[in-house]
């Protein structure tokens, strides 16, 4: 019986994916779990893998085609069998200049050549626009494609196509306007509060010290100032589950993994690599997961595994000497910390000046979640671990 | 009666009265003819006081005989009057068609223009008085479908007197619809001076940005009490009155569609084959490019109108149902 080999949703609200390159011929032979194609999604390139085994048939998907979810793209058939005909066309979606609505309403599949409706109004805005038609999202009363999804459609590319004049590949184009769409979204719709707070890391630098050679001497890995905030960020999660959390569009939803995504900047753009379980590795496990997440993503090799499932976000910009910022957070996680460089200050202790190595934590929440003095406890027992990181952490 | 001169706020009757009043001050061929239009003041009222200024020679009671005394004004027009025919409840309405729809919109066409129908038909319209299905219809569309005629369908004192002024200088057969619980409910301001109204000229009664609301006679105050509880929802809704039926000022209606892309017609007529169908097609054609939501129609039920009030008042639109309906398509 013939497998279907079906475009990945590979995040949480990936509409589309661009096939990049095929690893494997039609007519290859192909085992389960060998790497069949890959697909640029959402910030990186990812390897997806054969399900099952067969022999490589029927594909429908060029590289460079940008294909809808949830698409048929080839199939792994048994010696001598024929791919199936899908009844439906698995033609690409062509790749187009504007950006779906993201009005929070009814989404319907449409394309130009579906039976989606549309308004008179919209389709001549569409016509005049040079919007397709297929890459907007109708946000009437029964899925119906309104004047108002156009315009959308419409100013969204406008705010793209000004960001894009100086790209000079399709590639970084196309991560750098899923990217400009995904931010925009998460500043507009999530409702963000912000919570600063400064604290001594003398402890954490000392610690770091102290820690780095065991962890070398382990596995090679050297141990940053990140690893030891991710675990320790880890730890306070669990006494802190609204931080963990997500608005699930009607409610809040706790999650029970504990997984902590690290921003890193990519060539083109930046990713964020998940720790998962971070509350429960130790400095070791994450500092060697960390380092090879870090190759993966300077090589574009992030698997779907690397990418996603992070329920909170941290954010370090200390090592570009940066003192604070304020960073957006990714949807659905409710909070995202931005660490500022760690640097000698002289600060009162005891009534007396002395010289500490301070850092400033800010922390950004999505307020349908928590609430000040939530993220306010969290800051605070944050900044307790981080004043004792080898007790925290042990 | 000065005491209108002195508020000038006029109820539809009292400007009805005084356009009437003078252009028979103006003109000694006005005339009216119809049943119990002298001393009575019609069941209406809207008379009172008619007869005694220019007395039973202008001021016709007749029998009850619309076809009949129809036929009279026809002639009387044709041979150089300016006659009134008054239809007590515009249901009689059906007892005068030969003379309007054969005779009166055909003679000047079939005289090659040596004669003409100078003569203005006033009748009533509309529903919730508790009149019974006999007495209580809109009618207005059948002469809307017939060349030759032309239909007028104020809706406010000002429009009424303005509109009957120019009805009556009119060189063609004009049917002139009242709605009947506007008659003594219906207040307005209405000018001292002399002033007419042209035909074919839509009066744009409320602006509005995001839907059109096209109301009729009795539907336009209907069509502003909705725009008002819109605006609580959020929602600005331009309400336009066409005035007159034929002529119909196309442009002002479209423009307005151009404008907001969605539109309800209301109509206190029946909506099958209706008013608010040749609105609604004009609408769809001139503005079909702009138009975001289907154009939606509001009118009577198709049904005879009950007598019973609950039934009644479920038979046509309210400014609830016309709110509700503007709401969902903004939406």
């Amino acid at each position: 019986m013939a497998i279907s080999i079906v475009m990945p949703a590979l995040e949480m609200g990936q509409e589309t994916g661009k096939l990049v390159s095929w690893r494997k011929k039609e007519g290859d032979k192909v085992a389960k779990n060998e790497i069949l194609f890959e697909v640029e999604t959402d910030k990186a390139v990812l390897e997806v893998e054969a399900l099952g085994e067969g022999f490589l048939a029927g594909i429908t998907a060029k590289e460079g085609d940008v294909v809808a979810v949830g698409k048929t793209i080839a199939w792994l058939v048994a010696p001598g069998e024929v791919a199936p005909k899908e009844s439906s066309s698995s033609a690409p979606v062509p790749e187009s200049k504007s950006i779906p609505a993201t009005k929070n309403l009814t989404p319907i599949s449409a394309s130009s050549t579906g039976t989606a409706k549309i308004s008179p109004k919209a389709r001549r805005l569409a016509k005049e626009h040079g919007i397709d038609l297929g890459s907007v999202r109708g946000t009437g009363a029964e899925g119906e494609i309104l004047a108002s999804d156009i315009q959308a459609a419409i100013d969204a590319g406008n705010a793209t196509s000004s960001n894009t004049t100086t790209a000079t590949t399709s590639a970084s184009n196309a991560v750098s306007r899923i990217m400009a769409e995904r931010t925009t979204q998460a500043w507009t719709t999530v409702p963000h509060f912000f919570l600063v707070r400064e604290v001594d890391a003398s402890a954490l630098v000392k610690a770091r010290e102290n820690l780095r050679a065991n962890v070398e001497k382990k596995n090679g890995a050297k141990l940053t100032h990140t690893d030891l905030l991710v675990g320790l960020v880890a730890r306070t999660l669990r006494k802190h589950p609204r931080m963990n959390a997500s608005w699930s569009g009607d409610g809040v939803r706790e999650n029970t993994d504990i997984n902590v995504s690290i921003a890193m900047a990519v060539n083109g753009g930046v990713v964020a690599a998940v720790i998962s379980n971070a509350d429960a590795k130790d400095l070791t496990a994450i500092a060697s997961q960390r380092v090879e997440l870090t190759e993966r993503a300077r090589s574009g090799k992030l698997r779907p595994v690397d990418i996603s499932g992070g329920t909170f976000t941290i954010s370090n910009l200390g090592m570009y000497q940066v003192d604070a910022f304020i960073a957006i957070i990714t949807p659905p996680q409710a909070a995202i910390l931005a660490v500022g460089s760690i640097a000698d200050r002289v600060v009162a202790v005891s009534g007396r000046p002395e010289i500490r190595s301070m850092m400033t934590l800010t922390l950004s929440s999505d307020h349908r979640v928590v609430d000040g003095a939530q993220a306010a406890l969290f800051l605070q027992d944050l900044a307790a671990a981080i004043a004792e990181p080898e007790k925290s952490l042990s | 009666m000065p005491e209108m001169i002195a508020t000038r706020e006029l109820t539809l009757a009292q400007a009805v009265r005084e356009a009437l009043a003078e252009e028979m001050r103006r003109d000694s061929t006005v005339c009216i003819f119809g049943e119990d239009v002298a001393e009575a003041g019609t069941p209406f009222k809207v008379l009172s006081g008619l007869v005694e200024e220019f007395g039973t020679n202008r001021v016709i009671d007749t029998p009850i005989s619309e076809a009949g005394f129809t036929g009279v004004a026809v002639g009387a027009a044709m041979t150089g009057m300016r006659p009134i025919a008054d239809i007590m409840f515009g249901d009689f309405l059906t007892l005068v068609m030969d003379q309007m729809v054969n005779q009166a919109a055909k003679v000047h066409y079939m005289s090659g223009g040596k004669w003409k129908v100078p003569m203005v038909m006033r009748t009533t319209l509309g529903a919730t008085r508790r009149s019974a299905a006999q007495h209580s219809q809109s009618l207005h569309a059948w002469f809307s479908h017939v060349p030759g005629l032309k239909v007028v369908l104020p809706s406010t004192p000002y429009d009424a007197k303005g509109l009957l002024k120019t009805a009556i200088r009119d060189d063609n057969p004009v049917v002139f619809f009242e709605d009947k619980m506007m008659h003594h409910k219906l207040k307005g301001p209405v000018p001292v001076e002399e002033y007419t109204i042209p035909f074919g000229v839509a009066d744009i009664k409320r602006e509005g940005d995001d839907i059109t609301l096209i109301g009729t006679s009795s539907m336009v105050q209907i069509a502003l009490g909705a725009a008002e509880l819109l605006a609580e929802a959020g929602i600005s809704a331009e309400v336009v009155d066409p005035r007159t039926t034929w002529p119909l000022d196309e442009k002002t209606l479209i423009d307005s569609v151009k404008k907001t892309s969605r539109a309800i017609v209301i109509d206190e007529g029946y909506g099958r084959y209706g008013v608010t169908s040749e609105i609604a097609a004009v609408i769809a054609q001139g503005a079909f490019y702009d138009l975001d939501k289907p154009v939606m129609r509001m009118g009577a039920m198709h049904v005879p109108i009950p007598f019973s009030p609950p039934l009644e008042d479920l038979t046509v639109p309210t400014e609830k149902s016309v709110f509700e309906a503007a709401q969902a398509l903004c939406r």
